[in-house]
């Protein structure tokens, strides 16, 4: 996600993603990882790790094995972190999910996207270390937590009360 | 009320829960939910 679309400073604790009105409500992962970090590249280049910022790239989510995931038409469905992800506004959001395809895995929840550029998206193997695939679609998401407020002054408050 | 609210918030430091809401509906895909 670039920041222009994300527009804060937020300590995410949960995404949200939104099913379509395609499928069956229920896919399941053998084990399921998610890392977030941030990058600075509007695209996406085809060396997964190549597009973190050095030091920023976090497990936020291990599901530790089996896990299903349930959603019904249009309805969005949630997946809090671990890990609380600390985004700092600045420099762009990267999302990376890692599942195998090991059994039981079962099913697929198709989810809303939406146009958002070239390389927005990059898909590739199960512990290959480079993209095969490249998206301009990415998932239509929810990022719940907390915003950051502004630091600010007695004096700045009374001045903008000031200005009302 | 709203200048209580606001100094509140400078003086505990605390945050504000929020939703981003980012994207359209528009296409569907099963990525990166794909079980199988």
């Amino acid at each position: 996600m670039l920041d222009s679309e994300i527009g804060n400073a937020v300590q995410i604790q949960s995404i949200s993603f939104k099913r379509s009105t395609f499928g069956v409500d229920t896919a399941t992962f053998a084990d399921l990882n998610i890392y977030m970090g941030h990058g600075t590249a509007d695209q996406l280049n085809p060396v997964f790790l190549n597009n973190y910022l050095p030091g920023t790239r976090t497990q936020v989510f291990d599901s530790g094995g089996i896990i299903t995931l349930t959603a019904g038409m249009n309805e969005w469905f949630t997946i809090n972190l671990d890990t609380p992800y600390w985004y700092s506004g600045v420099n762009n959001l990267i999302i990376e999910f890692e599942w195998p395809s090991d059994e039981p895995s079962e099913g697929s929840l198709y989810i809303w996207h939406w146009q958002a550029g070239t390389n927005r998206a990059i898909f590739g193997p199960f512990g290959s270390t480079t993209a095969d695939e490249f998206e301009t679609t990415v998932p239509h998401l929810r990022l719940n937590g907390n915003l950051e407020l502004q630091t600010d002054t007695f004096g700045s408050i009374k001045a903008r009360f000031a200005e009302d | 009320m709203r200048l209580a609210s606001m100094l509140c918030a400078v003086l505990l430091g605390s945050s504000l829960a929020a939703t981003i809401d980012i994207g359209e509906d528009q296409l569907f895909w099963s990525k990166p939910f794909c079980g199988d």
